[in-house]
């Protein structure tokens, strides 16, 4: 993959950004499990639900090391940029889609699904913003 | 007195939230109180669909000034505040966004939409704008 270049802060990044993904589906299936065999309730599922999302939590700071470590200004400029655009598109999106679902009743879109449109976005803006300084 | 000093790219931006954003916000809220409240107006078809999208102009207007103000501004320090800012805005969104969503999923109800996702990001991103200006001041 040539767009995402071949710095050792790139390379951490991508190490992490899989890992943490894993730990996310380990967890969820754990959590996943946990729910269904025991039926849990009350305070004990208050603190067991939101586990899986903290793979996520991992991500984004997974994102924010890249950025502290990469000396390469062009590539953190590229990246900072690629986010900035993931980010627009994503509350466009959201915005619109909160708003169909208003006055529509288009249906109704997971909050769980919010992180995985972000990243769509940043894969599809990432090698147009590389792009253009080619 | 302090005076305050902007670069030409800050007094395009103020313009274009005035001028674009604020009338934007004001008509779409005579609209609402007018058309939704008052009359009671329950739009179908194209209709919605127009109305869905016209809703969501203000904020779109607001990515779009944003975007241009970053484009534009000259003054390396308040584009890296703005970027900070908003870094920390989309963190804290997706943060919260999977919390909510996780809990969602196992059966725990945090009354959160999808809609609430802008409101969660700009409050967070003039929350961590009004501290990293402290901190540099």
């Amino acid at each position: 993959m040539n767009c995402i270049g071949k710095s050792p802060a790139v390379r951490a990044f991508l190490y992490r950004f899989v890992a943490m993904l894993s730990a996310n589906v380990v967890i969820y299936t754990l959590t996943f499990i946990a729910f269904h065999r025991f039926q849990l309730r009350g305070m004990v599922a208050y603190l067991l639900a939101p586990l899986p999302a903290l793979p996520i939590v991992g991500v984004l700071g997974v994102f924010a090391l890249y950025l502290k470590e990469e000396q390469d200004d062009f590539q953190r400029s590229i990246m900072i940029q690629s986010i900035l655009w993931s980010t627009g598109l994503l509350l466009a999106a959201t915005n619109v889609w909160g708003f169909l679902e208003k006055f529509i009743d288009a249906p109704r879109i997971e909050m769980l699904f919010v992180f995985p449109l972000f990243c769509v976005f940043w894969v599809m803006v990432a090698p147009l913003v590389q792009r253009r300084y080619r | 007195m302090e005076h305050h000093t902007g670069s030409p790219a800050k007094f395009k931006f103020e313009d274009r939230f005035l001028f674009i954003i604020v009338p934007l916000f004001v008509l779409l809220g005579i609209l609402d109180i007018w058309g939704f409240h008052y009359h009671h107006l329950h739009p179908t078809g194209a209709l919605a669909y127009m109305c869905a999208f016209l809703y969501s102009m203000p904020m779109i207007a607001f990515i779009v000034v944003l975007g241009l103000y970053l484009a534009e501004e000259t003054d390396d320090f308040m584009r890296a505040l703005w970027v900070q800012s908003i870094l920390w805005g989309i963190g804290a969104t997706l943060a919260i966004a999977n919390f909510c969503g996780a809990s969602a999923r196992f059966g725990l109800d945090p009354h959160l939409g999808i809609s609430s996702i802008q409101f969660v990001f700009l409050l967070v991103m003039i929350f961590t704008m009004v501290v990293i200006k402290l901190r540099y001041r």
